[in-house]
Order: structure tokens, then sequence, then C-alpha cells
């Protein structure tokens, strides 16, 4: 197969993860509708751009990526190299063809590897923002956490281009026993944008990975996880959050897997959905056989706030092994009536209602995020959304009227959010 | 401020349940509404406050002379309305003074934040309530009697002009009813708030005197009068309204 005829199939047919062998998952899938060229020249001015959103964001960032070229602001922790040329990326393609397509598209046209390392007892905190342009961005970002180490990734995404684009970013990370890892990532890419996200990682002995998403933007999002709880006792915990209006598209397929005995893993996915989106919530958990005494739980929820929108919700379960705890459930209902009469009873008008019900519905997951931007920039895009059916914008610092108390700080809102 | 509920219909997919209602409430007074399960006292109150499942057929509801059956829920609480409900809905995520810091501001209260939490904490006391209260999110987990006092509390706080209390009393257990009258009384005696309070039983009447007290049976007012009136149904029950 040449390197075009591979191009049209990965991106026009579905292709399964190798541990994706439900019947159902393959039959409820969204297609990529577009072809996009990956022979891009590089844009005019996009250092500047990439500026102007950081400025804009009022914060400063490690790593700004573009569709063409990069800024790294610090050297510490992190390091960008590029593959050398496209045989090699179309070896690497055809060599991960039985793998899932697209992930093995990105792979091949990675336009970049983004390097994090965080040595042994070490600390890091970084922040990357990737701003697709008029061609495909597509990087691979490759995580190594030493020993008793700990990382802090934030990532936003966000768009610079009108025309038809694609946003491509695929994690491995690998966290060595006893380290902790959380990423943040806020996907706010614009209605051209087609957004294909990928995460796969090994977790060492006694290591905890949060991952927590937000999927807010994007005319479609192909998001595939194999997040696995790899070492013994070891913690992960992978935390979604859906937002579509309009006509957004949203495929979101996670798997958690318990390896280590006496392991941990977690699925949580709350989306809320507007007009006329639609969001396919594939939670999918495996007990492996050795993952003795280990917990696995996938809970899916979502609220539909207009007629025209649907969650389809298909948590699936396989558990290999007898001593474990194993649960999963999914439950998806329209915004209640009652519950929007009794606040507008109050005085409360009707998108202060639905403002309240969405951030009430999605405080929790937000609060996972322990970045204050991350979760005040959350909170900003749900805002927009809910007022201006808007998207794809990056928020100005301190848009969000809706604020999460700073982190440790006693105030009469403690525990909540609360309305400037 | 005057409600006024003129000759007003209201039916539920297409079941007639309030079949002329015709009361007047101004700011200041008490009334009672009193009557069996059933009779259409809960749609009453709704239908006031304007939810879209109960169809206003015919009749009016007027607010000092004007017709608000055009006007939003949260137009009509805007307007000085407000219901206490019998079985609030609970509402996930959203924290209790979040929510009522917002109703607040919606209502159009400039005082300040911190008048407004000054106020909350008294309130609490006042209701014999946990401080913890506050922090939990609002009517979820709350058991018959918090709901009732949250309401109540909300009410203290935004302060309405007429103000529908439909059960104030159920789950309610003796000692409370008590707190939870005084806090009324002492509103509506500080605000001049006009109250229509929907009851079955004339416990709550022993400590919140009524100026005027409806006996509503099938969706009609079959009987009006004073404090009196209470007594007699007290004694002989809703049986005479009913067979008659």
């Amino acid at each position: 197969m040449d390197h075009d005829a591979f191009v049209k199939e990965a991106l026009a047919n579905y292709s399964a993860l190798p541990e994706e062998t439900n019947l159902l998952y393959k039959r409820h899938h969204i297609p990529v509708p577009h072809l996009f060229s990956f022979n891009g020249t590089k844009e005019q001015g996009v250092e500047e751009y990439l500026k102007e959103h950081a400025n804009a964001l009022g914060i400063a960032f490690d790593l700004a990526v573009g569709s063409e070229s990069h800024l790294l602001s610090s050297g510490r922790n992190i390091r960008v190299t590029s593959p050398s040329d496209d045989t090699q990326a179309i070896g690497t393609m055809m060599h991960k063809s039985s793998e899932d397509k697209y992930l093995a598209l990105i792979d091949a046209h990675s336009r970049r590897f983004i390097h994090i390392e965080v040595p042994k007892g070490t600390s890091a905190e970084l922040k990357i923002l990737f701003v697709n342009g008029d061609s495909p961005l597509t990087s691979h970002v490759l995580i190594n956490i030493g020993e008793a180490a700990s990382l802090k990734l934030l990532e936003l995404y966000t768009s610079s281009s009108a025309r038809r684009s694609m946003s491509g970013v695929a994690h491995e990370i690998n966290a060595a026993p006893g380290s902790k890892a959380e990423i943040d990532m806020l996907h706010n890419e614009n209605a051209n944008t087609t957004v294909m996200a990928f995460i796969r990682n090994r977790a060492g002995a006694d290591s905890k990975i949060d991952i927590n998403v937000f999927y807010n933007g994007g005319e479609l999002t192909r998001a595939r996880g194999t997040v696995d709880a790899t070492g013994a006792r070891s913690e992960v915990r992978v935390n979604e959050i859906v937002f579509g209006c309009s006509s957004q598209r949203f495929d979101i397929n996670t798997m958690i897997l318990n390896s280590g005995r006496e392991s941990n893993a977690s699925l949580e996915s709350r989306a809320v959905l507007m007009d006329s989106s639609f969001c396919l919530l594939k939670g999918y958990a495996k007990v492996n056989r050795g993952a003795s005494g280990s917990k696995s739980y996938v809970h899916e929820r979502g609220i539909l706030l207009d007629r025209g929108a649907r969650i389809d919700g298909l948590p699936d379960m396989s558990v290999e092994e007898s001593a474990v705890k194993a649960t999963h459930s999914s439950a998806t209902s329209p915004i209640d009536p009652e519950a929007v009469f009794y606040l507008m009873s109050k005085s409360i008008d009707e998108l202060g209602v639905r403002r309240l019900i969405v951030s009430g519905f999605l405080a929790e997951s937000v609060a996972r995020m322990h970045n204050q931007f991350a979760r005040d920039t959350s909170m900003a895009l749900l805002d927009r959304k809910l007022e201006k059916k808007e998207f794809g914008l990056i928020p100005k610092a301190g848009e969000a009227s809706w604020s999460f108390g700073e982190e440790g700080k006693k105030d009469m809102f403690l525990g909540h959010y609360k309305y400037r | 401020m005057e409600l006024e509920l003129r000759d007003l219909h209201v039916s539920i997919e297409d079941k007639e349940i309030l079949k002329g209602i015709s009361l007047k409430v101004g700011q200041g007074k008490r009334h009672v509404i009193m009557g069996p399960n059933g009779s259409g006292k809960s749609t009453l109150a709704k239908a006031v406050m304007g939810h879209p499942a109960y169809a206003v057929t015919s009749g009016d509801i007027l607010v000092d002379g004007k017709s608000i059956l055009g006007m939003k829920t949260d137009e009509r609480a805007r307007l000085g309305l407000f219901l206490q409900f019998q079985n609030p809905a609970e509402i996930e995520g959203v924290g209790f003074i979040n929510f009522l810091h917002l109703a607040k501001q919606a209502a159009g209260d400039t005082r300040s934040t911190k008048e407004f939490m000054k106020e909350i904490k008294e309130g609490i006391k006042e209701l014999k309530m946990s401080d913890e209260f506050i922090k939990r999110p609002l009517n979820q987990g709350f058991s018959g009697g918090e709901k009732k006092k949250s309401e109540v509390l909300q009410m203290n706080v935004l302060k309405p002009k007429i103000a529908i209390l439909d059960e104030p009393d159920s789950g309610l257990d003796i000692d409370a009813i008590k707190t939870v009258s005084e806090s009324i009384n002492s509103m509506q005696e500080k605000e001049k708030t006009g109250l229509l309070i929907i009851t079955h039983y004339s416990r709550i009447l022993a400590y919140i005197k009524p100026d005027v007290v409806h006996v509503m049976v099938n969706g009609k007012i079959v009987d009006e009068g004073g404090e009196v009136l209470t007594e007699k149904l007290e004694k002989e029950g809703y049986d005479s309204y009913i067979s008659g």
C-alpha cells in the first residue's frame, strides 16, 4: 500500500486498537470525514501568533507548539526533536499499521517529538500550548517520570486557522515506581478542527497518574486511550469532561487496565450536550489475570440540555481475575424540568439556571484539576459556550464569571465554585 | 403589592385541576388555604409561579392589577413572589450558599457579600441549623426538616413581598414547627410580607395566626372565614365539604 492510499484508509475507516475487540465499540464509532494534506509548508508569522496566544492567556508557557513551528521558552525538563525524514516516517507508519491507523498516521507524520524528562526524586511543573494552524498539527509527547519524581503538566489546545485542519497529539507516559503525575488537558480547538487525541502509559509500582481531560472544542473529537495501572499498588485515574454544542461530535474511547496486583484504575466521564451535538462514551475496564486485590471503576454520566442532543454511553468490562472489586455504570438524562423551575422560582433566569446546573454537574470533575489556571479556564470555556455557543477562541485571563477558591486558602465559599 | 387570582382555571395534560379560584393576598396579610389531599392546593402554588406543565385555561393571575400570565417564572419571582416548595428539587453540585448568593443578586439585592453572609449566619442560628448546612449541595441529602428550614432561610434572605408556603409544617417535629413559625413571623412582621400558607393541618396556625382562611376542595374555594374556621376544621374535618 502506498502512502496516499494508507492515509485515505486510515481516515476513512475504523481500525480498532489491539485491545479494543468489543464488537459494540467497533459498530459505534464516528469516522473521520475529511482527508488532510500532510505536506504543509512553514506558515508565515507562526511565532507571532503563538506569542499572542500565550500573552492573551496571561501565563507563561514552557512550550508553544504550532502546526509547523514551535517556541521553547525553557529548556528544563523539556526538549523537542524532529523526525529525520519522510522515509523514516512512512516506515514507522507501516510498522504500526496493525494498530490504530489514526495513531500510526500521527506517529508517522509527527512534526516533532516532545520529550519530557523528570529525573529521579525531582519535581517539575510544565505548561504547553498547542495551536493548530492551516496544516495538521501532529505531535508525539513522550513523558518519562523518574523514580519518586513528580510532574504536573498542563496542556491547552486551541486553533489559529479558519481553514479545515487537524489537531493530533499522541501521549506516551512512563511513570517509574513511586512517581506521581497529573496531566490536565483542555481541548478548545475551533469548529473546523478534527481533534485526534491518544494516550497510553506504563505505571510503575506505587506510582500514581491522574489524567484530566476537558473536551470543549473541535468539529469532531476522536480520543483513544489505554491507561494501565501496570505496577503493584499503582493508581491511574482518568477524568473526562465533554461539553458540546451545535453539531459537535465526540467519539471517546478510553480503556482502563488493571495489570498490577492491588492496583487501582478508574474512569469517570461526564458529558453535557446542547443543540444537536453527539457523544459516544465508550469506557472499557479490563482487569488482567494476576491483578488480584485490585479495584476498577467506570462511571459515565450525561445531561442533555436540548432535545436534539444525544449521548450514547457504552461502558463495558472484562474481568480475568477473581479477587477484585469492579463496577461500571452509565446514566444520561435530559435536564430536570423541576430543577429548572425550582431555581427560576428563586429569581434566577434561564441562562443562569443552565449555568448553575451545568457547572454543578461538572464542578466535581473540574475540581479534580489541581491547577488553578486549568480550573478557571475550564469554567470560562463553559461560560462562553453556554452564553454565546462559542468555542475555539481562547479565553482572556480572568474571563470566567465562575471561579474556584484558591487552593488551600479558606474562604466562605470553600468547597464550592463561586459566582463573582 | 397585591396578588390576585381571578376565576383561575388550571389544567395539567387536559385534566382540569383548578376550577375557578378567586382570591386576593395583600402585603402584610396572612392567608391560609386548607383542604384535603388532591384538592389542588399545590397546583395553585405552582400555577402562580408559572410552572410550564400547568396551563392556565381561563381566568387570570394579577400583581397590582396587571396580568403576569405572560411572564416567566424568574420574572414573577423578581416581582416579589416567592414559593416555598413542599418537595424542593435536589441540585447536584450546586452549593447552597452559591445558589442563594446568585438568587439574591438576580433579585436585585445589592447588599454586600459581607452583609449577606452575616444574614445567613443569623438565619441559621434562628432556625437552629448546623453551620455545616451551608457548605452542602442544594437540597442534596437534606432531611425533610432541613429542606423546610432551607426554604425558610431562603425566604428570609430574599425578602419577598408575597410568599406562598406549600406545607411549611410537613416533615417537622413539634419543636421545629415552633422554630420555623417564629422565623416566618419575624420576617413577615419586619418586611410586611403577604403570606399564602397551604396546609392540611391547623397545628402551624397555633403559631402563625391567619387573617383569612380559605377551604379548598376539588379545585374550588368552598368556604372562607377567620381563624375560627380552623377550629371547626380541626373538629369536623373536610367531610361536610366533600359530601356536601
